[in-house]
C-alpha cells in the first residue's frame, strides 16, 4: 500500500475527528486546520523513513496533533511548573453548583497548555490516565496533577451561583 | 458533577471545529498538496535567489557572500528592522551536514560565557541574522537522511525586538530523542537554517536542520528540537516571534510584505 493512499484513507476516516480534537485544543479554527496538516505531513515524513505500523497511523496522527499543539505553545510562554503532587483538598459543593458553560468553555482556553491537553484526552478523547501519560511522555502522577489544577482552576472559574 | 459538565461543553462546541471537508477543500487532497508544495518550494526558492541576486545588484553587492572579516547582511524584503542592516554575524557559503550527525551544524563555537547551560545567553543580542542555505535532500543510498550541496540562499537580519529571539531559544530543552515525532515537513528537509546573534561583538551561532529528524545546537548545547518552523517564519518575515493572527490576516491581503504588531501602543497597530 503506498503512503499517500493510506494518508488520504486516513483523511477522509479521521479527518473529522482529528480536526475536531484539534479545535478542542486551540479553539482557534484556522489554528486547528494547521495542527491537522502539520500532523499529516509529519507522519508522511515519518512514513518514508520509518514506515510504522498502518494500523496505529490515527493514533501517531493524535499523537502528532497533540505534540503541534504543545510546541507551539512551549515556544510561546513556560511557566508552568508541574509536579507528580495532587493537592489534597479539593474545593467541595461544585455538585451543588451551577455552571455557566460559556465561562467553562472560556476557562478551559485560558488553561495552561498541558493541563488543558490533559483534559481534553480524558474527557473529550476518553482516555485513561496512563495512555494520556504515554502521549505526553509524562508520569501518570503528573497527569492526574495537571488534570487537579486544571479542575480547580475551572471550578474556581466557571461557578457563577449555587443552586438553592 | 464537573466530568459531566466539561464533557457536555466540549460536546456542544463540536460543531464549531471545521471538517475533513472544509480541510480539503483548503488544503487539498494529501497527494496533491504534498506535489504542489515541493514545486512551490523548489519555486520559491528559486525565486528567492533571483530576489536577492536583484537587491545585491542594485546594492552593488556580490551575490556571492563576503569574507568573514567584512561582514554584511541583506534583507529580502521590507522588514521591522529596514531593507539593509549591517551585523556581525557574517553567513558562511555552505553548510556542513551529514547523515550520521544528531544535531545541527555550526560555523563556529559560541563565543559567550556558558555556552553549556541554554542554546544562547539570557542577554538582549544587538544584532541577529538568519542565514538560509537550500540543497539536495538525499533520501535513499549510503548517503540518505543528508543534504548535500547546502549553499547560501539569503540572509534575514531580524528587526522588531530581538528579546524575544533569546527569550524563546533560552526555552529549548536539552530533551530525549523524540522518535522523530515532531517537526516534520518533509518538503522542506532541504532547508537549513543557521541564526547568528551578536552580543556585543561576541558571536553564538544555533543551527536549524531543515531534516525534521535532527535537532539544534550552539556547538556545546544540544536540543532534540528541531526549530525549523520557528525559523523559516523568522527569516520570511523578519522578526522572530510574529502573531500568526496578524501574519494570517497579512496573507490574506495582495501583496504582503512583512507584517508586524507594534505592541508599545495599547490600542494595536497591524503594518503589512
Amino acid at each position: 500500500v503506498h503512503v499517500d493512499e493510506v494518508i488520504a484513507d486516513l483523511v477522509s476516516a479521521s479527518g473529522d475527528r482529528l480536526l475536531r480534537l484539534a479545535y478542542q485544543l486551540c479553539h482557534d479554527r484556522a489554528g486547528a486546520e494547521d495542527l491537522v496538516q502539520d500532523a499529516l505531513t509529519r507522519v508522511y515524513g515519518n512514513w518514508l523513513r520509518r514506515r510504522p505500523d498502518i494500523d496505529s497511523a490515527e493514533a501517531y496522527l493524535r499523537r502528532a496533533v497533540v505534540n503541534e499543539y504543545l510546541r507551539r505553545r512551549r515556544l510561546k510562554s513556560s511557566t508552568e511548573v508541574v509536579t507528580d503532587a495532587v493537592p489534597e483538598t479539593v474545593d467541595g459543593g461544585f455538585d451543588d453548583a451551577v455552571v455557566d458553560r460559556d465561562q467553562m468553555w472560556h476557562a478551559l482556553g485560558s488553561l495552561p497548555p498541558r493541563q488543558r491537553t490533559v483534559l481534553v484526552l480524558r474527557f473529550y478523547e476518553d482516555l485513561p490516565d496512563a495512555e494520556i501519560a504515554t502521549l505526553l511522555d509524562a508520569k501518570e502522577g503528573t497527569v492526574r496533577s495537571l488534570a487537579s489544577r486544571a479542575l480547580q482552576t475551572l471550578r474556581s472559574q466557571a461557578l457563577v451561583e449555587e443552586k438553592p | 458533577m464537573i466530568d459531566d459538565d466539561l464533557r457536555a461543553v466540549m460536546r456542544e462546541h463540536d460543531g464549531e471545529a471545521p471538517t475533513t471537508a472544509e480541510f480539503l477543500a483548503r488544503h487539498g487532497p494529501a497527494e496533491a498538496r504534498r506535489r504542489t508544495t515541493r514545486w512551490i518550494a523548489t519555486g520559491t526558492a528559486a525565486a528567492c535567489v533571483g530576489a536577492i541576486a536583484v537587491v545585491l545588484s542594485i546594492f552593488g553587492l556580490s551575490a556571492t557572500p563576503r569574507p568573514e572579516t567584512t561582514p554584511h547582511s541583506i534583507a529580502t524584503s521590507a522588514n521591522l528592522g529596514g531593507s539593509v542592516i549591517p551585523s556581525d554575524p557574517a553567513c558562511p557559503r555552505h553548510v556542513q551536514d551529514s547523515n550520521t550527525a544528531i544535531y545541527g551544524w555550526v560555523p563556529a563555537d559560541p563565543q559567550t560565557r556558558n555556552p553549556a547551560r541554554a542554546l544562547v545567553p539570557r542577554a538582549t543580542p544587538q544584532s541577529v541574522v538568519v542565514c538560509s542555505y537550500t540543497g539536495h535532500f538525499i533520501v535513499t543510498g549510503p548517503k540518505a537522511d543528508s543534504l548535500a550541496h547546502a549553499t547560501l540562499a539569503g540572509m534575514r537580519a531580524l528587526g522588531g525586538d530581538l528579546r524575544s529571539v533569546t527569550s524563546a531559544l533560552r526555552r529549548v530543552p536539552d530533551g530525549p530523542d523524540d522518535g522523530c515525532l515532531q517537526y516534520l515537513s518533509p518538503s522542506t528537509d532541504s532547508q537549513y537554517y543557521l541564526i547568528g546573534l551578536s552580543f556585543h561583538g561576541k558571536i553564538d551561532w544555533v543551527a536549524v536542520p531543515g531534516d525534521h529528524c535532527k535537532g539544534s545546537t550552539n556547538g556545546v548545547y544540544n536540543s532534540r528540537t528541531n526549530l525549523r518552523a520557528d525559523t523559516a517564519q523568522a527569516y520570511t518575515y523578519g522578526i522572530w516571534d510574529a502573531d500568526p493572527t496578524v501574519l494570517r490576516q497579512c496573507h490574506a491581503r495582495p501583496s504582503p510584505t512583512a507584517p508586524a504588531t507594534l505592541r508599545t501602543d495599547p490600542a494595536g497597530l497591524t503594518v503589512c
